[in-house]
């Protein structure tokens, strides 16, 4: 299998289509991702088709040097996201990511709540919270990625991970003071 | 299910993702269509992008730069000192 930073190589002297390959091999992730950060799967597969042709534009900045070239398209995706939901009307809970559900029945409609309100906690913290929640605990990146990602340091993200998780962590206690 | 049953669900959920089987022939188009206009057009971002990555090309600059400022050097002092 042909490393990107080979690909990439191909693909600035010209061979284009290798663009391909590398299309193949990150859409999924991209996309997932992308969908993760905008709260909409409607728009995840046109933003992604962006991110990727902003990244064929911008292949000459790429640097092997200096990051993995999924680190350098994760932050393209993180910035057109960031775009994407300074433009975008917030969609409503109803049209949250739905869950593959595989449990009893009778517990369904107590679990779908209690993912919504935590989905709302999540979806109401500061951006850059969220941001390195959903990178590090949804999509499972690596502290020192996502740190790239967001041109910060790796105690920063640490930070804004446990604060997240704090927030988190004292709406399920008001979710749970709520019921009783 | 405990509160911290339910956060591990909720964290663990799996995101369906059905990309279209388009998707990639579609960014493909877009890029063909990119690069044929880049071929079509004189690029002035890509050419200062490759002056400014290339080293070897920045250095060659600089000694044409410096061979002229010195040969109007020379012909500045020639004119004064008049040999």
């Amino acid at each position: 299998m042909p490393e990107d930073s080979d690909i990439v190589k191909h693909v600035l002297n010209g061979n284009v289509d290798s663009f391909r390959i590398l299309v193949e091999r990150y859409q999924r992730p991209v996309l997932s991702m992308i969908r993760r950060l905008i709260w909409d799967s409607h728009r995840c597969e046109e933003i992604g088709r962006d991110v990727f042709v902003a990244a064929f534009q911008k292949l000459s900045t790429f640097d092997p040097a200096r990051s993995k070239f999924s680190t350098w398209l994760f932050t393209i995706a993180r910035n057109m996201s960031i775009n994407a939901l300074k433009k975008k009307t917030p969609i409503p809970v109803e049209h949250l990511p739905e869950i593959l559900d595989s449990r009893n029945p009778s517990d369904e409609l107590s679990d779908k709540e209690f993912f919504a309100q935590l989905d709302q906690t999540l979806k109401a913290l500061p951006g850059k919270l969220q941001r390195a929640f959903i990178l590090a605990e949804f999509e499972q990146m690596p502290y020192e990625e996502i740190a790239r990602i967001e041109c910060t340091r790796l105690g920063t993200i640490k930070s804004r991970i446990n604060r997240a998780r704090l927030r988190l962590h004292a709406a399920m206690k008001d979710i749970e003071g709520g019921k009783s | 299910m405990s509160n911290e049953e339910k956060y591990r669900a909720w964290k663990e959920r799996p995101c369906p993702m059905a990309v279209s089987t388009d998707f990639s022939a579609e960014v493909m188009r877009r890029v063909h269509r990119e690069a044929g206009q880049r071929q079509a057009q004189w690029n002035w971002p890509g050419v200062l992008e490759f002056f400014q990555r290339n080293v070897s090309f920045q250095y060659a600059a600089l000694a044409v730069a410096a061979t002229a400022g010195l040969s109007r050097l020379w012909l500045i002092l020639f004119a004064i000192l008049q040999p």
